[in-house]
């Protein structure tokens, strides 16, 4: 009797393997599924990367719509600047700005973060160059992008040739990013 | 003999509970994804931003803020979209009809057109709850990473993620959209 029982229950145990076991072969093909859309994901996210800045249009700290032609430049130099370290941005482009004062045809302009670093810029004196508070959809993906590499965005206004200089990594200074920028 | 059968049952058992803890890690890792994906995570710089978001702000195309309040019980959209982009005008049926229903619900429709010259409208029209944005607020741009037309995202009034779709969308994907809406209150 008891031989019999152990027998029923083990043959149960047996039959729960199989059906887990076969449950385990549909996850498993699922994993699979997933990977693949992860892998494709993974493209999407990364295609983002490859867009382009276009012009600078948009609208600044102060509320002025600003369009690409109003700037009047045949190469414009765009970054972002981030509240977290504002000040230091600032005053690094500043530098630039005043390198490349004799330099009429170049442009710079800025794009704040977020709403606390235009807050900030809001109550600072004139700067050498615009700030956007809000811009094109695209140009802000681009943007944020190049920042995320420590890059600025130098675009050629005729040949709409684009050009990514570093900036944000230890030993770049305003000096070198002007004679960057001025090639 | 019952030394041998003890050993079969035992090794019977211990395979009952590797197979069983194999299945609950997988289910666990499916689970886990599968919500991942369904949210489009890759949406978001960071998968934090898929939670407490709040409306876009900003111009329409001609420079006039655009005045849409913001505040809404339901929850808002942010559709990713402009004239002309061909997949865009493949679902304009599909999507005007998710919209209406949307909207009858009480959400906030946004349009963002990927630059202002491919805007819908000049301006920012408000038609029952639904507005169109060009010059979008940097501040919340940067956390997303649109990248093809048409983008879908639908965020319940917490400001978190409950439903996205790149591409046209099918009969399906109106109604996942809408059960989204109900689930993911």
């Amino acid at each position: 009797m008891g031989l019999k029982l152990l027998a029923n229950t083990t043959l149960q145990a047996v039959l729960l393997v199989i059906i887990l076991g076969v449950y385990a072969c549909s996850l498993g093909k699922d994993i699979m599924t997933l990977k693949r859309l992860r892998e494709k994901e993974a493209i999407m996210a990364h295609s983002n990367t490859d867009l382009l800045y276009d012009q600078p249009s948009g609208i600044d700290v102060f509320g002025k719509h600003l369009v690409a032609s109003s700037f009047g430049t045949k190469r414009n130099v765009v970054f972002l600047l981030r509240n977290d370290s504002l000040h230091d941005d600032l005053n690094f482009w500043r530098h630039v700005a005043a390198l490349l004062d004799t330099h009429k045809e170049i442009g710079l302009v800025a794009y704040c973060d977020g709403e606390r670093c235009v807050d900030s810029i809001r109550k600072m004196q004139t700067l050498a160059f615009p700030v956007m508070a809000f811009g094109e959809a695209t140009a802000i993906q681009a943007l944020v992008n190049a920042d995320s590499d420590g890059n600025a965005i130098v675009k050629d206004v005729g040949t709409q040739k684009e050009l990514k200089v570093s900036w944000r990594a230890a030993g770049y200074s305003p000096q070198m990013i002007a004679q960057e920028v001025v090639r | 003999m019952k030394l041998s059968k003890d050993v079969l049952v035992r090794g019977v058992y211990a395979i009952l509970a590797l197979v069983s803890i194999a299945d609950i890690a997988m289910f666990a890792y499916v689970t886990v994804i599968r919500h991942s994906s369904e949210m489009s995570a890759w949406l978001f710089r960071h998968s934090i931003d898929t939670k407490g978001n709040f409306p876009p702000s900003g111009y329409s195309a001609a420079g006039n803020v655009v005045s849409l309040s913001s505040r809404s019980d339901a929850g808002w959209v942010v559709r990713y979209a402009t004239p002309r982009c061909e997949h865009c005008r493949a679902d304009e049926a599909r999507w005007s009809s998710l919209k209406s229903q949307l909207i009858n619900r009480g959400y906030r429709i946004y349009e963002i057109p990927p630059t202002a010259t491919e805007s819908y409208y000049a301006d920012a029209p408000e038609l029952a709850g639904e507005t169109q944005i060009s010059f979008v607020d940097v501040g919340w741009m940067k956390r997303l990473r649109f990248m093809s037309t048409p983008t879908t995202l639908l965020f319940n009034a917490k400001g978190d993620v409950t439903w996205t779709h790149v591409g046209e969308m099918s009969q399906e994907d109106q109604q996942s959209a809408l059960q989204a809406v109900w689930l993911r209150r």
